[in-house]
């Protein structure tokens, strides 16, 4: 009887605990089912009646109307994704149901080599199918991410960075870079004193989900600013559905001492489907920064950055509003800072610093402190199968003030420090597109584009005259796509009215001048054979030379140059074209391209050879000329997929640039550089998920062509950097993960200078530096 | 749709309606000296003064339809003189006196003098007026010819002032703010 009780006791106890545990774990309401879209990478066409199949557990459904999916019943779990269609390359990918948002599929047809893409939600890319696009996912963003968004762009080949520091970074497309690119954020064009070789993108590299660089002219969908590419960088898709969840992101730099943080929360609202939100704050502080032999004083930086958006997701429809704030103080190297040419020779000389410097994290003058505000609204609507219109409200203020090392108060009681310049750059922009896009071959876009902008300074002596512009544009692109060649075309008409104001001392008048610009653009796309594509493109381009080409007339605010504008100089017009070759294989993705950028009146600054005396002491001159020039280069990358374990990379990059009428080369084109990699999926290690180890190492050569008389010093000595970093994914529940990662820099602790680092004149580049990177996710949505 | 009409007139009117009508910048509240006059008063053995002899040096990056160099000092063998500078901002109508800004800063600044060019031993620059913390200011200064010059002797007296925000005069590091040359000749 005893024994009897005790057995049916036992089972009755286990039965319940059973039953709460199931029931535990079911207490979180879970979709089971698995949705998305299946689109044509190079179109954007749905493919309806493609199959989309979950191995092992082989459910899956077929794509109906408009490419849509909707496979039900599916448990949680890893599964491997595979979508298949005839006629289009068969992709897999590891995905982990279920997902908090709909998912899109990009097939590539066979016939064509680009590369396949899923993306969460939806969004739209460019309309430029012909063109070089490089994407960096989320997933490589958070295993890359460092110290500013120049740092993350590193990793793509033909893009090099123009650093004041480490905490100052501007990226370089093919040589070009400030008004010769353009940085979009959100969806707007970055508007931010750009024209400043130490004025770095105002962009928290936090607040990015993906980046996409375009190589290459995308002056008629971009506008005159993208001469050398484009850079898009995209903040997360809001959620859709009624969950909240948000992840915590930190990460630590050893060599300047560096934390960095952000929180993110989002969530969708459970009464209206469709509606989602997300909120985000992010800091960082660091400070000096070290050589393999000394300090550099001043170096320190400090965040403090936020975002929000707000969305509402209709099958129809769609609205979304965004803000972020950027905000930021740097310190800028004391040794790089002069108030005359004495001093800076000086510096020149020494090569390193003149004083010890000690680490600190205090910022004192020379600093830089900017606020970036941006607002964006973004509308999107399907006038019917066909047409659709989109359209995007941009506001941005862009804040800088410049301190000099020596303090200057508004008074001797108040104390307050007043900066040696203070720049307001306003920007409102509306954009507004048409997009046609039948069941035929012929698509077509149609856009708009209206820009404002108003530029307000204060200064201590003479930087820019105040000034107003007016823009507005329209282009129209016509897609043709063929079952083995695609044929892009564009036109686009500028209307710009600059209007800048009187400033007397500097004989600058009120005046207002006028602009028309018309360029175009041929690309095409042409699959040579199921695994070869050749692509290539012809566009014209045009630039307004930008307020500080035409008016500078001062000491350039710490450089000990003193620098002139020429008032006559005309618009920069050119040619541009790129062909590349590639190769895609399931092992080998080998590709080469060919670019030229020609120039008729290219705007540069040059040395007068000539001194200025001011009340200072003498300064050297740097005018603003033109010149026809030409920029010619190569990219090659080579990928080859080993074995399951092992992927190698290699990369190459070589580019000359060419003052025509001068006869010589053009100041500060990236030197020659080669890139090695190994990543090596290490797979599972009991709780340790999709352990990977990566091994770089980049090679740049010295640069030898450079004009003469045109520098202080010759390019530096070539270098080579090696790296290592190591990721792990350590499950703390059923759906989270947390993502780490560690990482050397500059392993061997290198003492080097970069032919782009305007530092390299008085001190080498930073030293070895470690990295770890922490990424907890929580809340009700799963890791993808 | 007309919710979106609305949206995009609302937006037309928002970038064309905010045009405000920015005036020139703002001037610039703490201008730098354009102009540095050196004055130099021959003192008797008895200590007063005899005559004066002036040369002026002027920032013509910024200041135009002016000589860059108008003057110039003339020494006599074997005297003493008291010397004295004068900061001006002359891109201002009429030219303002700017030396109180530097005056009232003392203690951050300091105006060192080398004399250059065939003897430059034969002009001595000494007794610099101080600061609050009993160091070198240097706006007002004593200058000693030696005696027995038989030749006319040219020169220049080099006049740096030299900015230090933590006040240690004899730090390396420093913001030039004056780096003249004022010709002389002796005889």
């Amino acid at each position: 009887m005893l024994s009897l009780l005790i057995r049916y006791g036992c089972a009755g106890v286990c039965a319940v605990a059973l039953c709460c545990s199931v029931g535990l774990a079911q207490s979180a309401p879970i979709d089971d089912t698995f949705r998305g879209i299946v689109l044509d990478s190079a179109t954007r066409n749905p493919l309806v009646g493609a199959t989309v199949e979950l191995l092992p557990i082989k459910k899956g459904c077929i794509t109906q109307k408009r490419g849509v999916f909707s496979c039900g019943n599916i448990p949680a779990g890893d599964y491997t994704l595979l979508v298949k269609y005839v006629g289009y390359q068969t992709i897999t990918r590891k995905i982990s149901l279920p997902l908090k948002n709909s998912l899109t599929i990009h097939l590539p047809p066979l016939a064509v080599a680009l590369k396949a893409t899923i993306i969460e939600g939806e969004r739209e890319k460019t309309n430029a199918p012909t063109k070089q696009t490089v994407m960096i996912t989320s997933a490589e963003l958070d295993e890359h991410r460092g110290q500013t968004l120049g740092d993350a762009l590193k990793t793509v080949n033909g893009v090099t960075t123009l650093q004041t520091g480490p905490s100052i970074s501007k990226p370089v497309i093919h040589g070009l870079h400030s008004q010769r690119i353009t940085v979009m954020n959100a969806g707007v064009a970055q508007e931010g004193q750009q024209w400043g070789a130490e004025h770095a993108p105002e962009i928290d590299p936090f607040s990015i989900s993906t980046i996409e660089v375009l190589k290459g002219a995308a002056t008629v969908e971009y506008g005159a600013g993208a001469i050398g590419g484009v850079i898009r960088v995209e903040p997360r898709e809001l959620p859709t559905t009624p969950i909240i969840g948000g992840e915590f992101t930190a990460n630590g730099f050893t060599n300047n001492r560096q934390g960095a943080a952000s929180v993110l929360l989002e969530g969708g609202i459970p009464s209206v489907e469709g509606m989602g939100w997300r909120v985000q704050a992010s800091g960082r502080k660091a400070g000096n920064s070290e050589t393999r032999e000394y300090w550099l004083g001043n170096t320190g930086f400090e965040e403090l950055n936020a975002s929000a958006a707000l969305g509402y997701a209709t099958e129809d429809y769609t609205i979304k509003g965004y803000y972020s704030h950027f905000g930021t103080s740097l310190g800028v190297y004391f040794g790089s800072h002069f108030g005359n040419q004495d001093d800076l020779m000086r510096a020149i000389t020494a090569g390193r610093p003149l004083t010890e410097y000690d680490f600190s994290y205090t910022i004192a003058g020379p600093k830089q402190v900017i606020a970036h505000d941006l607002w964006t609204v973004n509308a999107t609507y399907r006038l019917s199968d066909a047409w659709k219109i989109e359209s995007q409200y941009g506001y941005q203020v862009n804040n800088r003030q410049e301190f000099d090392a020596r303090k200057r108060y508004n008074d001797t009681i108040s104390k307050v420090l007043v900066p040696s310049f203070s720049l307001n750059l306003t920007s409102m922009t509306l954009d507004a597109k048409l997009r046609y896009t039948p069941d035929g071959a012929l698509s077509a876009t149609f856009g708009v584009n209206g820009l404002f902008q108003q530029n307000i300074g204060q200064s201590v002596t003479y930087l820019l005259p105040n000034f107003t512009v007016h823009g507005l544009s329209g282009y129209a692109i016509g897609t043709w796509t063929m079952p083995e060649l695609i044929v892009n075309s564009g036109l686009r008409l500028d209307l710009r009215s600059q209007r800048t104001y009187q400033y007397t001392p500097k004989n600058v008048p009120d005046s207002s001048i006028s602009y028309t610009g018309l360029s175009g653009s041929l690309g095409a796309l042409w699959s040579l054979s199921s695994i070869t594509s050749f692509t290539g493109n012809l566009s014209t381009t045009y630039r307004i030379p930008s307020i500080n080409e035409l008016y500078s007339d001062g000491v350039h605010h710490g450089t000990a140059q003193y620098e002139i504008g020429d008032r006559a100089l005309r618009p920069e017009r050119g040619i541009s074209a790129d062909a590349t070759f590639k190769v895609t294989t399931p092992s080998v993705v080998a590709e080469i391209g060919a670019y030229l950028h020609y120039f008729d009146g290219f705007i540069y600054s040059a040395p007068a050879l000539r001194t200025i005396l001011t009340l200072r002491g003498a300064f050297p001159v740097f005018d603003y000329r033109q010149t026809r020039a030409m920029i010619t280069g190569v990219d090659a990358n080579f990928t080859y997929i080993a074995t399951e374990v092992v992927r190698l990379d290699a990369a190459l990059s070589w580019l000359v640039g060419n003052n025509m009428d001068a006869r010589e080369a053009l100041f500060q084109m990236p030197a020659p550089r080669a890139k090695l990699g190994a990543h090596l999926h290490l797979g599972d290690w009991g709780e340790l998920l999709h352990n990977y180890l990566e091994i770089n190492g980049q090679f740049v050569a010295r640069q030898t062509n450079y004009p003469e008389n045109a520098d202080y010093i010759p390019p530096p000595a070539g270098y080579a950097l090696f790296d290592v970093s190591a990721g792990t994914e350590i499950p703390i529940s059923e759906t989270h993960k947390i993502h780490l990662n560690a990482a050397v820099q500059n392993m061997f602790d290198r003492d080097y200078r970069d032919y782009l680092s305007r530092f390299r004149y008085f001190t080498a580049d930073v030293g070895r530096t470690f990295i770890i990177r922490l990424k907890i996710p929580f809340g009700e949505f799963p890791d993808e | 749709m007309k919710k979106y009409m609305v949206l995009v007139l609302l937006t037309i009117a928002t970038l064309y309606g905010c045009s405000k009508d920015p005036v020139s910048p703002v001037g610039d509240e703490h201008a730098p000296p354009t102009t540095v006059v050196m004055q130099l008063i021959r003192l008797d053995s008895a200590g007063k003064a005899v005559d004066t002899t002036m040369c002026t040096v002027r920032d013509t990056s910024v200041i135009s339809g002016k000589p860059r160099v108008e003057g110039g000092l003339s020494l006599l063998s074997n005297s003493k003189y008291k010397g004295s500078l004068i900061l001006l901002n002359e891109s201002k109508s009429p030219a303002e006196d700017v030396t109180a800004e530097i005056v009232a800063e003392k203690d951050a600044h300091v105006f060192r003098y080398m004399v250059r060019g065939d003897a430059p031993n034969a002009v001595s620059i000494t007794n610099l007026d101080k600061d609050s913390k009993g160091l070198d200011f240097g706006l007002n200064f004593e200058v000693k010819t030696v005696g027995g010059v038989v030749v006319k002797l040219t020169g220049v007296i080099n006049l740096i002032l030299e900015h230090h925000d933590d006040g240690n005069k004899l730090g390396a590091t420093f913001d030039t703010d004056i780096n003249q040359d004022f010709p002389f000749d002796m005889r």
